[in-house]
């Protein structure tokens, strides 16, 4: 305690005299979330607060799991040199979100910044364990971001992480095995299936695509079909995996799993980056984020994989959804949240940072970016020279607005397997799957004193 | 040692006046405790303390709203209306029945060969089918999921290599089998270990009697080696329900590769893993846990009361 109010008093002395009283009453009523929900957040720093806090010596704790953050952290530690940041990888998503509750839990070890997936970010906003930056001024950035990535960061009328980057959807395919197999580039669901019957009437041993049943992907399907199954408004819970997006999504793509005319193979395992080096599978719907992971995984594929826009339920529809993204959010735990939100600031939105983010293969959730013509026109060599982005771009501008997350995503996608995971093995109607899916979520909210369909 | 060397200091004493004794009874029973402190302290701490914690745990609820709360055995009661459970629990009963008979007895089978003095290079044949015991069982089961897999793996090369087309190992059908199959590699040499060490004290005098009395090698089998291994199956046996019955590594490590085959509650443990780490639910976690540590050692301890029953016999 003692040594917490010297740090207050030492952090209020460098601070400019008007706003040491906000500051000290920012520490001082450090009861989480006490602005959250409120339509008007009150302002508690100001941004000559936070550049100030980034001239002081500083230590900030960064858990994050991406390739491109340690190149973001050496150039900001380059620009501000007093405030060193210390970068740890503790696992890719759900391991870091357990690693992250259970420091949360005990109270301590706990790092200032970490990296969260928009899919997590309600759940972590939801425990009171992140800074609602709202109440630091960040609002005014709102138009430095596409929408679809500030409305995922958004959380019951807090702002709790900044954009990061995103995953707006689209199609990578296989060019070398579309013009063996004569086949056109479908721009419909039912042109896509109808592709996939050719492909795999050709050769039992190609698929149109692999895919062992994942919730990530299911709810980009179902976010692309106009779905959303999902609503939270504090404890107040909605599910709804039968609504008509939901339904559209299974009845166009259970017919491809009873077909086996895409794979259950699981991603990111040896039997599907084989499969992709060896192009067994025809195509791979995924988030823009993809086209980095084929070419780390599979260098020796390059030029033989092309992107295409996401295919559409009604022809010349642009509708899109995401699939992964991530924000950098501050915790409410953090000694050092200026300094943090100063950092996170730099590096989700300061040109030096974005084009360290792309140079380093990642998607940028600038809008400023988004519209660059050095972006938008670069030739990918990988992908035989095609402006990939700009098939990104137009994906991101056709996301459907109004998607959110469960205050437990986490759980619920862990159990998808358990249920969704029946429907694809027994290859059953993924409608069903859903349902069941579904019931499982709805008894866990409960059962956690959420109010879930009531 | 320590206590005989004490009565003797106390016989040798001189002194009769009872007070003295009894403050010499008293320091008498200290310095046993004394003794005793090493021990007692990892006891507490590293066996007895998790475990009245987590009975702790299981007596209260923990929710994402409306906080922490005493529930009292509303997470048992939970459990045993939990059809989860009860099917995490019966393949485990079911993968006992089957694994377990087929393991011992080529355990069994193992150790007789050894002990046969038959064969050419008998440490070699030890140590071979000793050594995958060695390997961790996370890393064992690593090298399986490779071994398995039919697009890349040794499946996948007969495959194509033979044109055969041997099935999925971890399809739904399968999957338990082939876990089975990793189990019974891994522990096979272990338990042919505790088989033939017992087998090596049966004393000499026992087989020469058998032989001037014309006993074939199958009669002294029945009548001198499977008698004399009695109490050390019962242990192999013992050790194997407690396997069984915490089954988690290898489905554990398989569900990468077969998430829709092996469910979140595929087994007890990984159930109650599952709920702990991905649900937040520690205090149901806690209550599956004992729940499940009370019916191990329940069948454990029938195992044994039939096994050493019939030793006495």
């Amino acid at each position: 305690m003692f040594a917490h109010s010297t740090k207050r008093r030492r952090l209020a002395g460098v601070l400019l005299g008007g706003s040491v009283a906000t500051v000290l009453a920012l520490t001082g009523c450090a009861g989480p979330g006490g602005a959250a929900g409120t339509p008007t957040p009150k302002a508690v720093a100001t941004q000559a607060d936070i550049d100030a806090a980034l001239q002081e010596d500083t230590t900030l704790q960064f858990w994050a799991w991406g390739p491109q953050y340690q190149a973001e952290v050496d150039a900001f530690m380059k620009e501000y040199p007093k405030v060193k940041v210390v970068l740890t990888n503790n696992g890719s998503n759900a391991t870091e979100y357990t690693k992250l509750q259970n420091v949360i839990k005990a109270g301590s070890g706990i790092p200032d910044i970490a990296q969260i997936e928009y899919t997590a970010l309600p759940q972590f906003a939801f425990g009171d364990s992140l800074v609602d930056m709202a109440e630091y001024g960040v609002a005014s950035m709102e138009d430095k971001f596409s929408s679809s990535t500030w409305n995922q960061v958004n959380v019951n009328g807090g702002i709790y992480g900044l954009p990061q980057d995103a995953g707006p959807l689209a199609m990578f395919y296989r060019q070398d095995v579309f013009d063996q197999y004569g086949l056109t580039v479908p721009t419909t669901w039912e042109e896509y299936y109808e592709t996939a019957e050719k492909l795999h009437a050709a050769d039992p041993s190609k698929f149109m695509a692999a895919d062992g049943g994942e919730a990530a992907f299911t709810n980009a399907m179902i976010w692309q079909a106009g779905g959303k199954p999902y609503a939270a408004e504090d404890t107040d819970v909605t599910v709804d995996l039968q609504d008509e997006g939901s339904l559209k999504w299974a009845d166009m793509w259970t017919p491809l799993v009873q077909e086996d005319l895409v794979e259950q193979t699981p991603t990111f395992t040896p039997e599907w980056t084989s499969g992709l080096s060896a192009g067994k599978y025809a195509t791979w719907v995924g988030g823009a984020w993809a086209a980095g992971t084929l070419q780390r995984r599979i260098p020796e594929a390059a030029g033989t994989w092309r992107v295409a826009p996401l295919p559409q339920y009604e022809a010349g529809d642009t509708a899109s959804g995401e699939q992964g993204g991530s924000s950098s959010a501050v915790l409410d735990a953090s000694e050092n949240k200026l300094a943090a939100i100063g950092f996170v600031q730099w590096m989700s939105s300061a040109d030096e940072a974005a084009k360290i983010w792309t140079d380093n293969g990642g998607f940028p959730a600038q809008a400023a970016t988004l519209a660059s013509d050095d972006w938008l026109n670069a030739e990918i060599p990988y992908f035989g020279g095609q402006q990939i982005n700009q098939v990104f771009a137009a994906s991101a501008d056709g996301v459907l607005p109004g998607w959110q997350f469960l205050p437990f995503q986490a759980y619920a996608d862990s159990v998808y397997s358990d249920t969704m995971g029946q429907a694809y093995a027994s290859k059953g109607d993924l409608a069903d799957g859903l349902k069941a899916w579904q019931g499982n979520i709805v008894d866990y909210g409960n059962s956690q004193g959420f109010s879930v369909n009531k | 040692m320590t206590a005989s060397t004490l009565d003797a200091a106390v016989r040798r004493s001189p002194v009769p006046n009872p007070s003295a004794a009894r403050r010499r009874k008293n320091r008498r029973r200290f310095i046993g405790w004394g003794f005793l402190a090493p021990f007692l302290v990892v006891f507490v701490f590293a066996l007895a303390a998790p475990i009245v914690y987590a009975i702790y745990l299981s007596f209260f609820q923990d929710r994402l709203v409306g906080g922490n709360v005493f529930a009292g055995f509303d997470n048992y009661v939970a459990a045993f209306q939990d059809p989860k459970f009860y099917s995490a629990l019966g393949r485990v009963v079911l993968f006992f029945f089957v694994q377990v008979p087929i393991m011992l007895a080529l355990s069994l089978f193992a150790a007789l060969a050894l002990d046969s003095a038959r064969l050419r290079w008998p440490a070699l044949f030890r140590i071979t089918l000793f050594l995958p015991y060695a390997v961790p069982s996370v890393v064992a089961a690593l090298m399986w999921g490779f071994i398995y897999g039919t697009d890349f793996g040794l499946v996948g090369n007969l495959n194509s290599f033979f044109g055969l087309s041997i099935p999925d190992p971890l399809s739904s059908n399968l999957v338990l089998a082939a876990m089975g199959n990793i189990a019974t590699w891994a522990f096979l040499g272990y338990n042919m270990l505790i088989m033939y060490s017992a087998l090596r004290t049966v004393p000499k005098e026992l087989y020469e009697a058998a032989d001037i009395d014309g006993a074939g090698a199958f009669q002294v089998i029945r009548a001198i080696k499977l008698p004399a291994l009695r109490s050390a199956f019962v242990v192999a046996l013992i050790f194997s329900v407690i396997g069984s019955f915490q089954l988690f590594n290898e489905p554990n490590v398989l569900r990468t590769l077969a998430p829709n085959t092996i469910a979140t509650n595929f087994t007890p443990n990984m159930y109650a893993y599952n709920l702990s780490f991905a649900g937040q639910q520690f205090n149901y976690a806690a209550a599956i846990a004992i729940v499940m540590g009370i019916i191990t050692m329940i069948v454990a301890y029938v195992v044994q009361t039939v096994g050493v029953r019939k030793e006495d016999r």
